[in-house]
């Protein structure tokens, strides 16, 4: 009798403090099993100084907050992410040292970078050779994943552990072709660029489709990515007649360039692809760049209902540098490799796998997830399929989203 | 248990014997019946003031949940271009357009989404769509649309479709958007296809300053 007194006690009590602990529920943290005893680390490749620190320490950054997140959230039980940082000062050799330094380092199961297309190209066949999975959250050279004979519609890919959460410079070289003609109303065009792999390929792109829709270009020419007095250029476009700049290249040169335009008297809008698409072109233009366009990847960010969350636990971290253009990408980036490292860990019953890159490069194209930018998926090629891009315009020294699409093809 | 007396001795007696040698009281171990701790009135009395609390308890915390969810805002909706998706249906038999193709338009999102209108940016095309505008879609719903496309200028016209698109007007009760919706290659063949059939006879493609006869295009 004692005994089931003691019993009924038992469970009245242990049923009122459970009810008690389901009102308080929203306040656990949940990082009960934070203490993971495998060390998984995610390498970052990006220019972390030199003139294009401000979208590689975006992208540092957003992938250090993924394998933050990822351990708060104990994600994969048994398993501590990390990242190992490098710097490649927008370098292709650089770039590939580092590919062999990460390839070097065992516990490195997967990258996230670079962001140049010319340095991706260095680092491409040092990962695959070693299968270590690679995300660039940048690349947006078609060649990198469609192989060098994308242009006649003859796809390859080149490297099966290249993947991407950027969309290519194929939709948006000519979305931007179609924008500035059909939208813009501007039919007489000069274009330049830097010589580099994404600012030249980016540049031809737009110009066999501004060509096709009709449009004339009023002269070409290349500049040194060294230079900083591009006067001669600028006096070329003002005595051009031209009604609008096409620039394939990145905002370092892009901002003076601008500026020296205008103050050579054309004062016509210079547009560019993602590669000026920073804080840091206007600034370089010495605020002399209002009306100019340039287009990006994805959608604004405050569209993004799934963006909000990275915004704030960015800002929440502390990070002194902004998260940049690429940084909901980086984000994603890092997380598809933690998803993959997740459904290795889930197909090995529980247990890290002996030869996890391996089994990570195998997951990487079933990897299927809400993230920062949308659905995240790759398609045969490791290109992205959420594939959205965004016109913006500057105005009153800030960007503005203009006009947003989606590749649905 | 009793200790019956002893034959030859008196059977009874007035006051209580004395325990003396050869007299003995049993002890009675109380091995069943163990002194009880709390009673039984006691224990009823407890298990119904706990099972009173935990009736307690049920009922706040279902009460806090829902005053939270009568407090807490509507959750927010998606924008309407990031809850719809498009795809290119393929082409449909034109009348008096130049090409026809169905538009199917799918809501992920948890509210319904307006779509007040169609446009493309080329030069030398207009659009038409087919039923009315707007037509709102369903969360979880597909619509198809029927949009036509003319060519009204062959020498504005592109020669070839690229990357085309076409513009959609959205709308749910969280905002109203314009969005472009590139449709893919299979599209952009069927458009580039069609304008070819349409305007690839050499007087298409050139402006004409002065008609010279009534049955020519004039472009």
């Amino acid at each position: 009798m004692r005994k089931s007194s003691l019993l009924v006690v038992t469970i009245a009590v242990t049923g009122a403090l459970t009810l008690s602990a389901c009102g308080s529920r929203g306040a656990k943290t949940g990082s009960d099993n934070a203490g993971g005893t495998t060390k998984v680390v995610i390498g970052v490749d990006a220019p972390i100084s030199g003139k294009l620190s401000a979208l590689g320490l975006g992208i540092k950054n957003s992938a250090d907050l993924a394998t933050k997140k990822a351990n708060k959230d104990n994600l994969v039980p048994g398993v501590t992410f990390s990242i190992e940082a490098k710097d490649d000062q927008a370098n292709p050799t650089s770039g590939k040292q580092n590919a062999t330094a990460l390839v070097d380092m065992k516990d490195v199961v997967g990258v996230v970078g670079p962001l140049n297309s010319s340095v991706s190209q260095t680092m491409q066949k040092v990962f695959n050779d070693a299968k270590l999975t690679q995300v660039s959250p940048a690349n947006t050279s078609p060649e990198l994943s469609l192989g060098p004979d994308w242009g006649s519609s003859k796809f390859t890919r080149p490297y099966a552990s290249y993947f991407r959460t950027a969309t290519t410079d194929v939709v948006q070289g000519k979305y931007a072709a179609q924008y500035l003609f059909n939208e813009a109303k501007k039919t007489k065009v000069y274009v330049i660029d830097d010589k580099k792999t994404y600012g030249a390929g980016l540049a031809a792109i737009f110009q066999e489709e501004f060509k096709k829709l009709g449009g004339t270009v009023a002269g070409s020419d290349h500049i040194n990515p060294d230079d900083k007095d591009f006067s001669a250029v600028a006096t070329k476009v003002a005595s051009s007649g031209a009604d609008s700049v096409y620039y394939g290249g990145e905002y370092p040169e892009a901002g003076p360039l601008t500026d020296q335009i205008k103050k050579a008297g054309a004062k016509v809008p210079v547009m560019g692809g993602d590669g000026i698409y920073d804080p840091e072109f206007i600034k370089l233009s010495n605020n002399n760049s209002d009306g100019d366009l340039a287009t990006s990847v994805g959608a604004p960010v405050e569209e993004l209902s799934s963006a909000k969350t990275f915004v704030a636990d960015y800002t929440a971290a502390g990070y002194k540098d902004a998260y940049s253009a690429y940084g909901g990408y980086s984000y994603d980036a890092a997380w598809s490799i933690i998803e993959a490292v997740k459904a290795a860990v889930e197909h090995n019953g529980g247990k890290v796998p002996s030869d996890l890159r391996t089994k990570v490069l195998a997951e990487m194209a079933k990897v299927n997830f809400s993230g920062v930018t949308g659905q995240v998926s790759f398609d045969q090629y490791g290109d992205t399929t959420n594939k959205q891009l965004t016109v913006y315009s500057v105005k009153g020294g800030e960007w503005k989203a203009v006009k947003s699409g989606t590749y649905n093809g | 248990m009793s200790a019956e007396p002893p034959p030859g001795e008196p059977k009874g007696f007035l006051g209580p014997v004395e325990p003396g040698e050869g007299t003995w009281t049993p002890l009675r171990l109380y091995v069943d019946e163990p002194p009880r701790l709390l009673s039984r009135r006691l224990k009823a009395v407890l298990v119904l003031l706990l099972l009173a609390l935990a009736l307690f308890l049920t009922a706040r915390h279902a009460m806090e949940r829902t005053a939270a969810a009568a407090n807490s805002p509507p959750p927010e909706l998606p924008f309407p271009s990031q809850s719809t998706r498009f795809q290119y249906g393929g082409r449909l038999p034109v009348g008096q357009e130049s090409f026809a193709l169905s538009l199917t338009v799918h809501n992920a999102g948890p509210g319904p989404v307006d779509v007040l209108g169609v446009s493309q940016g080329y030069r030398g095309l207009s659009v038409v769509v087919g039923g009315w505008l707007p037509q709102t879609v369903p969360p979880g719903q597909t619509v198809s649309l029927r949009v036509g496309l003319k060519v009204t200028d062959c020498s504005a016209a592109p020669a070839d479709a690229g990357l085309p698109f076409l513009d959609v007007t959205l709308r749910n009760t969280r905002a109203l958007e314009t969005t472009s919706q590139i449709l893919g290659d299979s599209y952009a063949r069927d458009l580039s296809a069609a304008l070819h059939a349409t305007c690839d006879t050499p007087d298409n493609r050139t402006p004409t300053t002065s008609p010279s006869s009534s049955d020519k295009p004039v472009r």
